[in-house]
């Protein structure tokens, strides 16, 4: 039991699913970092092999733009996503 | 390779997350005694439900382990029932802190939800004004222990506004088809922001305190996610919101598909209404800085589901179309195809990862669950934006 301003507060055991979880949040940071420069290096290394393939094709270029449609983070994004300053 | 790329606003999230220092996850807290305990409204906001599925609010509500003397429970019906007010009436000699109030029939009035909050906050809580208030949604149905296992968290920690409880459901079909449960948006990402402090209102269920909200001007008229709106309108003012993860209300999930995507429609265009907030006159008491943040957000949701939309319908027509890779050197064209592997392989680790960290509550690429109504609600979405406009 703790007092909290004043107030009784009794803390009641964790879930355990909860708990088992925890070992897995530093290798998930890992991986989350893993998967994101991933990203970042494929996404440069493609556009400079568009940018300097011997000849450009619409259907190429669209291709890229599809997959950066879902890749594309918004800048507002980040400064909206809390914790990222 | 597009579909993995769905996760790098996940991949932000958890990387957020761990440069915050936290040892431990939300403890669960009950508040003890009978004694000066904080005083609480419990609003339950209501419009034309059933009365039945409203009255098993009521009396859960009204018996909520907490000492009569310290909570009221209100009825407040924008619809005008006379059933629903004959029945809370009968009530109420079983329960003296139980009371029905209406501020006329509003069926059809828009931001109905958000007029009817500010309506009990501004004309019911003259006379008492209480430190806390509860909203409980007319189908959400919430644990005797609810108020005592909620404002431990609200108590302990001085720069919060709100404290909101997971929402369960008691008649979810099995196996949950259209993962109407949101386990992925409560045990990863709305817990995510709980950790950086910035939970998100979910709507039913939520406890907060009433100097913050009036604070903060209420709670927002701009949009049909209020609860959502009120949200970033208290991390905009630098409040502190939280999420509680225990099993402390149960509500209902619409019961059919219709249902269902009239639900997400209505709340993607409550988010796309976020894009008018900077331009709007009406809304000029708010900080531009936090105006601009919410009309950005607004801007995200609605590229999101535009571009996740074209993006899958002009796939299989690219792959018509002839040549999509450029022809290019070997090893150029071997380094790409050894970083799509990568990514691809990285990401899926992390979608494990990420179930197993929530205890598997949660499944790998849960949060492309909805991504299949993309092509509707971006209708609904070019509807919307355009009869605002007109």
């Amino acid at each position: 039991m703790t007092v909290v301003h004043g107030y009784d507060v009794l803390e009641l055991p964790q879930d355990r699913r909860i708990l088992r979880g925890l070992q897995y949040s530093n290798p998930l940071s890992y991986a989350a970092k893993a998967a994101l420069w991933s990203g970042y290096l494929y996404v440069s290394v493609r556009f400079l092999s568009i940018a300097f393939a011997p000849s450009w094709r619409w259907q190429v270029w669209v291709m890229f733009v599809v997959e950066n449609v879902f890749l594309c983070e918004c800048p507002c994004h980040l400064h909206g996503c809390a914790g990222l300053r | 390779m597009s579909r993995p790329d769905l996760s790098r606003k996940e991949h932000l999230r958890t990387i957020a997350v761990a440069q915050v220092e936290h040892d431990e996850p939300r403890k669960r807290l009950r508040l003890q005694g009978h004694e000066n305990l904080p005083f609480v409204d419990v609003l339950l906001p209501c419009c034309g439900e059933p009365a039945e599925v409203i009255m098993d609010t009521v009396r859960a509500a009204c018996a909520l382990d907490y000492p009569i003397s310290q909570f009221r429970v209100l009825v407040l019906d924008d619809g005008r029932s006379s059933q629903l007010q004959q029945s809370v009436t009968e009530l109420q000699s079983q329960y003296p802190h139980l009371s029905y109030h209406s501020r006329g029939r509003q069926s059809g009035q828009v931001f109905a939800k958000s007029g009817n909050l500010n309506y009990a906050l501004t004309t019911l809580q003259q006379k008492i004004e209480p430190e806390f208030c509860a909203i409980l949604d007319a189908d959400s149905i919430p644990s005797p222990d609810f108020l005592r296992a909620i404002l431990p968290h609200l108590l302990q920690t001085p720069n919060s506004a709100l404290a909101s409880a997971r929402q369960h459901f008691s008649n979810l079909p099995e196996g949950d088809p259209l993962c109407q449960s949101r386990n992925h948006f409560y045990t990863c990402q709305n817990a995510d922001f709980d950790m950086l402090g910035h939970a998100f209102d979910a709507g039913s269920g939520a406890v907060f305190r009433r100097k913050a909200i009036v604070d903060v001007g209420l709670y927002p008229t701009f949009s049909f996610s209020e609860d959502w709106q009120l949200s970033h309108m208290l991390h905009g003012m630098g409040y502190r919101t939280m999420l509680v993860q225990e099993e402390l209300q149960f509500g209902l999930v619409p019961s059919s598909l219709s249902g269902h995507i009239a639900q997400r429609k209505r709340w993607n265009i409550g988010n796309s209404q976020q894009i008018s907030v900077l331009f709007s006159k009406d809304l000029a008491d708010i900080p531009r800085s936090l105006r601009l943040r919410i009309t950005l957000d607004g801007f995200d949701f609605v590229l999101g589901e535009l571009g996740c939309f074209l993006g899958f319908a002009a796939i299989p027509f690219l792959f018509l179309a002839g040549e999509v890779v450029p022809a290019t050197l070997p090893p150029v064209f071997n380094l790409q195809f050894v970083l799509a592997l990568l990514q691809l392989l990285s990401t899926w680790v992390y979608e494990c990862l990420q179930a197993a960290s929530t205890g598997f509550r949660s499944t790998p690429f849960a949060h492309l669950e909805n991504k299949w109504l993309s092509g509707g609600k971006s209708n609904h979405l070019a509807v919307t934006l355009c009869l605002s406009e007109s």
